[in-house]
């Protein structure tokens, strides 16, 4: 193509369709449930909408709450969409690689295109390269290369239903004798490129007039586009024959004849929802969605997913996290107030606010394994859902089996506090409710395997916290911290039962699925790391070479062990099974190790001065 | 003297043993793990983990051997000689005999494993296992006689290789991971690639199996106009060829074979993957084990392996390209696979009879 | 303390012998592998209804043909590959009289296109199309083809069942209608 060309599909690629408005007071409960297959499984457009919303998570204008109105804007009205600042180039190499000039940080679909258009080769050469040796600019650029497209794809998708830019010349509609509504969109259009096809080829090329070369340069714009599109999968497999799970976009499915009677009635059901989209009328969008809704739920062998597809939705709208989070800060005021005024029967209110917040939590996991049909382990957002909820168990139960209930509830709810913002920052960067690959998928030994190391990871981090406050309360004064050693060692033992089991049935995985226990793998050191130090401060203070003091010390230091082990093999980005590299995660992590090796040396360090001065 | 090796046991038996030790193997542990970004795995395990001796600089300190070896001998000094059967010791001790057994499953896997993987293309037959790591030179006379030289026999010898070959190789050089450079100048000597190319030693790759090997060789008392230096590499597509008084010799650089004692055929690799995605949700080999009467046709899952004649097969990969789908099968022989199991057990129940007997110390 | 050690080797044989044992008795668990099993289909979504013109200005509803095997062809004279492929489709209709209804829609914008290519086949060709089974319809607005069943590619056949339910859909001409194994095939299937 050349140049020329180039900028005229561009341009007419942003000129396709008609004017809208905003429509953010449409009625989206139907249109939030409508079926869509993506990332491997069916999921519903709320999630998909979510999933795409993060990709553009930098922008601060994007709340998870609109997602859904973010994506009917981009399906139903693309021009609109393609003007909206949605990409954070606020990067200033970013910005001159790209030949952006501005200050705003926050650029269109419509400006980023055809400059990532003109970088093409420079993106072709990136491409070249190992994603492990591209800089920091360059990364960026293949993300935002990547989201462009994605966009690009969802705006383009339905682009086939909606009304053309250029309309067909007037004189053309009725010379040919084309139904005027038909000459509306490109696939009513279609019934007649006969004739139109007839009259170019009577006329010479000298005398076609510049407005219906324009219309048919759009028209093969449009094919263009959305010719290998196939992201908004939002038609199943129609024949009964074709034993394919793959679902389609509807231009795909047209265009290589899987269409059918079928998918014509539910795609007309969206062209509706379109047409009433563009109208903003809430009345027949409403009417339309739920229409298009009803119609999707008739698919076969939708039967197993139709449950589902409201539970995610429920999922995904009320959000159950965020109850947790309102309780467990009840929890903790309750546990402040009982403090400071111990006289107060206080102990019984913050249990029942504890449970509750549990209860959510654990609500909120049960639907995730529902929803995805897998362990709830294994991405690294849930193991901290999974390991925050083991916490909060473990603290109830020792709070109702001991007598210090106040200091226990307040420990769980504590750690239910953090994990949840250490869990927010995951998710940020997409909790996208994944499927996984081969070997990680349906084992027994990995789904135990995981089950019982996340576990001991919860135990740990609780264990690690009591020791915390053991050095706390010998710092400032308090001399009968001693009794929380007896209890330390006890969780010691219980954390090091799950974490020996798990990182052992962690190899007989291995084992199974690849003909070797251990293999040096940096989430199995990892694993290991943690057994080793446990091992070592318990069997350190059982064989009298740690003090209380000292063996509290190590316990405490635990904190980091875990981080590491956890969070910190990921950063290796070798082996099996890491989860995946997540950025930014590197400075976290060596800020909270090293904050904790200061705070626990201080402390014993104090105490240490403490208890000789005190002899 | 025999009281000597008595108080030299009971010495071995005191637990400051392991917790001197035991902060040595978490850093060798932590350096190792670090190590591997920037060595690879296969690297970082020779250094750090497999190791007798670990160098740092020119000190020598212990390597993952001797310091789990110490571990090991402290502990079955203290299970033999001090573990009495108390009932407050029954959780510890039972815990310590499974940690036991570990190690014991772990000294005969590292002494019996051997390893190799099997890529076997649909409708083809394989008995030939090929070697992870290691590679070796192979000269195979048209006749099927076959040799094998080790590939660090291929170093600089001055010598040529001492085996029954009507002509002789000497080997010059030999690089684990080699550049491929053009030769600056060339003579009548170099022959076929050799002619442009030399070989030069580059760093090692993290991934081991990404090096390229390559070796240097002279060819004397061959065909006459054979007669000079080669080079060759694991990447050649095609055999050197070098004959004398009408025997015919292919010679190649190639991956280390060993070979099963029966064969698989590999009927239909199937992968499955996530409707809509290229990420694979599953995939297996159906198989044909075919050893003398023996004709069985199976099914080789991702986690459920085949076992037969003390060989385990996996499914481990696959490779997909024009001329269709190969099953990749890693082949395990190893007597210490049952252990684990065992000791996972006992480790669970003795922490748990040991937890129980503490929290009831509380009420007691 | 003997016990410890005894107990140590003890467990230490056994573990060794059992894995002996399974090492080299074991079996393959599967010993035949399972195969994919055709599955007999029996939800076959229902024919949409409706009525077409054929080109003498007949009107037919689709739901006349019940009991027969119906092949719905979409065609136009423009379309190389349908016009191979339509005597084909004759034939085939010609061999299964009682069988077989070949509705034959031409999406043509001009009439008079079809006329000309008819005129232009030869012999069988006529006497194939002037059977009763055979009905050509003229669909130029294309409210059955596009709108009705989403076709936009030429040719596209459906075969609907006896039942009225909608069997299967060839796309494109690689199909070779007149072949005695397609025929028999069709047959067994919608017996």
């Amino acid at each position: 193509m050349t140049k020329h060309t180039y900028l005229l599909t561009i341009l007419c690629f942003f000129s396709l369709i008609g004017p809208a408005l905003a429509q953010n007071t449409l009625d989206m409960r139907f249109f939030s449930k409508l079926p869509i297959q993506h990332d491997g499984r069916i999921k519903p457009m709320e999630s998909f909408a979510r999933h795409l919303n993060a990709k553009l998570q930098s922008n601060p204008n994007l709340e998870n709450q609109t997602a859904i109105y973010f994506i009917a804007e981009a399906f139903f009205d693309p021009a609109k969409f393609s003007v909206k600042p949605l990409f954070d180039v606020s990067d200033s190499k970013l910005k001159q690689t790209l030949g952006l000039n501005g200050k705003q940080p926050l650029f269109s679909l419509s400006v980023i295109i055809p400059l990532l258009q003109k970088k093409r080769s420079f993106l072709e050469k990136i491409l070249e390269k190992n994603p492990n040796e591209w800089n920091e600019t360059e990364k960026k650029l293949y993300d935002l290369y990547e989201t462009a497209s994605l966009l690009k794809s969802v705006m383009t998708s339905f682009q086939i239903f909606l009304p053309l830019k250029i309309p067909l010349p007037e004189r053309l509609i009725s010379e040919l004798n084309i139904p005027a509504s038909d000459a509306e969109t490109y696939l009513t259009f279609k019934k007649h490129e006969e004739r139109f096809k007839t009259y170019l080829q009577k006329q010479p090329p000298e005398q076609i007039r510049e407005d219906v070369k324009a219309f048919l340069f759009q028209i093969t714009a449009i094919e263009q586009n959305t010719d290998r599109q196939n992201f908004v999968r939002i038609l199943p497999p129609e024949w009964p024959l074709n034993t394919s799970d793959e679902w389609n976009s509807p231009w795909i499915l047209i265009n290589t004849g899987l269409s059918g009677p079928e998918s014509a009635a539910y795609i007309s059901q969206w062209e509706r929802m379109a047409a009433a989209y563009r109208d903003n009328s809430p009345a027949e969008w409403r009417q339309a969605s739920q229409s298009a809704l009803n119609h999707a739920l008739e698919f076969k062998n939708i039967d197993t997913t139709k449950n589902k597809l409201n539970l995610e939705v429920t999922y995904l709208t009320l959000n159950p996290y965020f109850f947790t989070l309102i309780f467990y800060a009840l929890t903790l005021g309750i546990c402040l107030i009982a403090f400071m005024k111990p006289e107060l029967p206080l102990s019984i209110l913050g249990l029942t606010t504890l449970i509750s917040g549990s209860l959510f939590q654990m609500i909120a996991i049960i639907m995730r394994i529902i929803i995805l049909e897998r362990p709830p382990v294994s991405t690294l957002f849930e193991s901290i859902l999974f390991v925050s909820l083991i916490c909060v168990a473990t603290s109830l139960i020792m709070a109702i089996l001991r007598k210090d209930k106040t200091f226990l509830i307040f420990i769980g709810a504590l750690l239910g506090i953090l994990f949840y913002y250490l869990g927010a920052y995951f998710a940020k960067s997409g909790d996208t409710l994944q499927v996984l690959t081969a070997v990680l998928d349906t084992s027994f030994w990995l789904g135990t395997h995981v089950i019982i190391i996340t576990a001991g990871y919860g135990l740990c981090a609780i264990t690690a916290m009591v020791a915390h406050f053991y050095l706390f309360k010998c710092v400032f004064n308090d001399n009968n911290a001693s009794y929380l050693v007896p209890l330390t060692l006890k969780l010691a033992l219980a954390s090091l039962l799950l974490t020996t089991v798990g990182t052992i049935l962690g190899g007989i995985w291995a084992d199974q699925s690849w003909g070797r226990f251990w293999g040096w793998d940096p989430k199995e050191n990892g694993a290991l790391l943690i057994v080793l130090w446990l091992i070592w401060a318990i069997h350190g203070k059982i064989a009298g070479q740690l003090k209380d003091l000292g063996f509290m010390a190590c316990i405490a230091l635990l904190n980091i062990i875990v981080a590491l082990a956890w969070f910190g093999v990921n950063l290796l980005n070798v082996g099996l099974h890491s989860y995946g590299f997540i950025n930014g995660i590197a400075y976290g992590l060596s800020a909270f190790c090293i904050a904790e090796i200061v705070l626990i040396a201080v402390l014993t360090y104090i105490s240490i001065r403490k208890f000789k001065h005190e002899a | 003297m025999l009281k000597k090796i008595k108080k030299t046991a009971f010495r071995m038996a005191r637990p400051d043993i392991m917790f001197y030790c035991l902060p040595w193997l978490m850093f060798l542990l932590v350096a190792g793990t670090i190590a591997q970004k920037e060595i690879g795995l296969y690297q970082a395990e020779k250094i750090f983990f497999s190791s007798w001796i670990l160098w740092i600089g020119y000190a020598p300190l212990p390597g993952g051997i001797p310091t789990l070896g110490i571990i090991f001998l402290n502990l079955a000094a203290k299970f033999i000689l001090k573990s009495r059967w108390e009932k407050k010791r029954v959780g510890t001790i039972i815990s310590h005999f499974g940690i036991l057994l570990l190690f014991i499953g772990a000294i005969f896997t590292a002494l019996t494993t051997e390893e190799g993987f099997l890529l076997i293309p649909e409708n083809e037959t394989s008995h030939t296992i090929y070697d992870y790591h290691k590679k070796a030179f192979y000269i195979r006379e048209e006749n099927g006689t076959v040799y094998a030289i080790p590939f660090e026999d291929m170093k600089d010898q001055n010598h040529p290789i001492s085996i029954d070959l009507p002509f002789k190789i000497t080997p010059l050089s030999h690089c684990i991971n080699c550049d491929v450079t053009t030769r600056p100048s060339s003579n009548s000597s170099h022959k076929g690639l050799a002619k442009e190319k030399q070989l030069k030693p580059a760093p090692l790759q993290n991934d081991s199996e990404t090096n390229l090997a390559g070796v240097t060789f002279q060819i004397s008392h061959a065909d006459d106009d054979q007669n000079g230096t080669y080079i060759s590499t694991e990447a050649m597509p095609s055999p050197l060829i070098i004959t004398k008084d009408a025997r015919r010799f292919d010679l190649r650089l190639q991956r280390k074979e060993a070979s099963l004692p029966f064969d698989i055929t590999l009927n239909d690799f199937v992968r499955e993957q996530h409707p809509g995605t290229d990420m694979p949700s599953h995939y297996h080999s159906d198989i044909t084990l075919t050893d003398g009467e023996i004709n069985w046709q199976t099914r080789i899952d991702m986690n459920s392996p085949l076992r037969y004649r003390g060989y385990t097969i996996f499914q481990s990969s696959f490779t997909d390209n024009e001329q269709g789908q190969a099953s990749i099968l890693a082949v395990v022989k190893n007597t210490g696979w049952l252990f684990p199991y065992i000791s996972s057990i006992l480790i669970a129940l003795g922490l748990i009879l040991h937890l129980i007997i503490r929290l009831k110390g509380r009420y007691d | 303390m003997k016990l410890n050690l005894i107990l140590l080797l003890l467990f230490t044989i056994v573990a060794l012998g059992i894995t002996t044992y399974l090492n080299h008795f074991s079996r393959p668990q599967i010993l035949s592998v399972p195969q994919p099993t055709d599955q007999e289909i029996t939800n076959f979504p229902p024919a949409p209804t409706f009525s077409f013109t054929t080109l003498d200005q007949k009107s037919y509803e689709i739901t006349e043909f019940k009991g027969k095997i119906i092949i719905l062809n979409f065609w136009a004279s423009w379309c190389a590959p349908c016009v191979v492929e339509f005597p084909k489709l004759l034939e085939l209709a010609s061999q299964e009289p009682e069988n077989i209804i070949l509705i034959a829609i031409s999406v043509d914008a001009d009439k008079q296109n079809i006329d000309t290519f008819f005129n232009k086949m030869g012999a069988d060709f006529q006497k194939n199309i002037h059977q009763k089974n055979v009905l050509i319809g003229w669909d130029p607005n294309k409210a059955i083809s596009q709108d009705l069943f989403q076709t936009i590619l030429y040719p596209e056949t459906y075969i609907i069942g006896r039942d009225l339910t909608l069997r299967r859909k060839i796309v494109g001409a690689d199909t070779d209608f007149s072949s005695e194994a397609f025929r028999k095939n069709l047959l067994k299937e919608l017996h």
